[in-house]
């Protein structure tokens, strides 16, 4: 008698040990979509739910799912798949497989549900991001196209002033052919950026100097675009460690920007660009980077940071914002965007001082 | 040949491209002239009458290039006027003119994409005049029942 009990004891917890170690979600519910049962990973991440309704803890709603496989299974007995988004106990938003199976009692009847649920956000992001790929080659070329559609025009325009001797067409085709050889180079340079894997070079640097190399870099090109570029800074700030080279090339993309903001106004003539270097709070230090260019609307700000994400039309490849956002991730810093339509926008990097 | 030269407007949001293009017509011996922007090339073609108009379909700028073909082909004024629409984007963008509410008035004399055959261009350029020269010849009855169709269905060519 003892010795059955046992046995039945230890089946029983090596089913319940199995269950609560499956590495999926899983649950049996009642008709009215109540938690009956939950193995302990679906309790680690979404708490107890025991005696609530499923799509209260997986998804916080009210009413359930439109495409609950549960509710089907307690309709004709079969097993039913849907792809659901759910949010963990702490917030954070994953994408789910869920299946259903019916548990029948000895007359056939389903008595309860049990649902199992895998979590497929690693898989969709990687399905998502080839789907990006094929976009952004398409993105690339097209942007590689239109330089060398502006390298091709500056060379016949040099032709012609070689041809009739004409200084004022061969310097106007050589500043066509500069421009464009300095675009690819942009390109090309933060393909490389992205598509790399780079551990940082960190060093002691004044984030100051950083700035004004900066500036220093685009004086020319933001006087003959009319925008007053300029640094602002607190002299207190001293030396940190970053590494150099990729903040200013975060920098770089921030200054471009912001310069194209303003050039694409056709309102206003005379612009500002500010670089802002100064501490954010003790611990921190920021760059900020203020225009009063063109700005963007709330749907923009919310895609900016994704990588061949542009509103620029032919002019733009997506990429100078990710590699923003690249440089900042590396250096464990965030950025805030503040921007309104018509009026500018403020790019503001908080990295740590260290 | 000609007593006058012929007119051409170039329309492009890109300055490299407008002063590259002017520098291609001008040394082919035809006048030119530019505009940034739809509304710009409007003003220009209502004022300055070119008899052709080269149109960058995809500008980012006020009203685009179809609006501009529309304008054109709807305005019994401005019928003679010749386009050729140079687009940089349809193919790999996938961006389809279907896409656009007014597609169905972008009827321009001839289509190409960037980056554009300049000699293929100058090629196109010159046979279209030489067509629309030899349809000018045409007997007044003729003129007079296309003149009627375009009447009952604007837009159309």
């Amino acid at each position: 008698m003892v010795q059955t009990a046992t046995d039945i004891d230890l089946t029983d917890l090596s089913y319940r040990n199995i269950i609560d170690f499956l590495p999926c979600y899983l649950s049996v519910q009642n008709r009215s979509l109540h938690i009956i049962f939950a193995n302990r990973a679906f309790k680690n991440d979404f708490g107890n739910g025991i005696g609530k309704p499923c799509h209260q803890v997986y998804k916080g709603s009210p009413g359930p799912c439109p495409a609950c496989p549960v509710q089907k299974t307690f309709l004709d007995k079969q097993s039913h798949m849907s792809e659901e988004t759910v949010q963990f106990s702490n917030g954070q938003v994953c994408r789910m497989i869920v299946q259903s199976a019916p548990i029948l009692d000895s007359f056939g009847n389903v008595t309860a549900v049990m649902e199992l649920a895998f979590d497929v956000t690693k898989l969709k992001e990687e399905q998502k991001e080839l789907m990006l790929l094929g976009q952004s080659i398409a993105v690339l070329s097209h942007g590689i196209k239109n330089i060398l559609e502006g390298l091709e025009g500056g060379a016949y325009v040099v032709d012609e002033g070689i041809k009739t001797q004409d200084m004022r067409l061969l310097t106007k085709g050589w500043q066509i052919v500069s421009k464009n050889i300095r675009e690819i180079s942009t390109v090309v340079k933060n393909i490389l950026y992205t598509s790399k894997k780079r551990s940082l070079i960190l060093r002691k640097v004044s984030p100051i100097d950083l700035a004004v190399e900066v500036r220093e870099r685009y004086r020319e090109k933001a006087a003959a675009e009319g925008i007053d570029l300029g640094v602002v800074f607190n002299p207190e700030l001293t030396e940190t460690t970053l590494d150099p080279s990729s903040i200013r090339k975060m920098l770089n993309n921030l200054v471009l920007n912001a310069m194209e903001a303003c050039g694409r106004d056709t309102v206003r003539k005379d612009h500002f660009v500010k670089i802002r270097v100064e501490f954010y709070d003790k611990r921190h230090l920021m760059f900020e980077v203020v225009d009063d260019g063109i700005g963007m609307d709330s749907v923009t700000r919310k895609e900016i940071f994704k990588e061949f994400f542009s509103t620029k039309g032919s002019e733009g490849t997506g990429l100078g914002l990710a590699v923003v956002d690249k440089v900042v991730t590396e250096h464990g810093g965030r950025i805030e965007v503040a921007s309104s339509a018509g009026k500018g926008s403020t790019f503001r990097v908080i990295l740590r001082r260290r | 040949m000609e007593a006058k030269p012929l007119k051409i407007l170039i329309v492009d949001d890109n300055p490299d491209y407008r002063f590259t293009m002017e520098t291609f017509l001008k040394s082919n011996g035809f006048e030119t002239l530019t505009a940034e922007d739809g509304k710009m090339a409007m003003e220009r073609i209502r004022a300055e009458r070119p008899d052709m108009v080269l149109l960058d379909v995809m500008m980012e700028t006020r009203f685009s290039g179809f609006e501009v073909c529309k304008k054109i082909r709807t305005d019994p004024d401005l019928e003679e006027t010749l386009i050729i629409s140079i687009t940089g984007m349809a193919e790999e963008l996938g961006v389809g003119f279907d896409k656009y509410p007014d597609y169905h008035y972008f009827s321009p004399d001839e289509f190409m994409e960037k980056p554009v055959d300049k000699p293929y261009l100058l090629k196109r350029i010159r046979e279209i005049f030489a067509e629309t020269a030899a349809l000018k010849k045409r007997p007044k009855w003729q003129k007079d029942l296309e003149a009627e169709q375009l009447k009952k269905y604007p837009g159309t060519y």
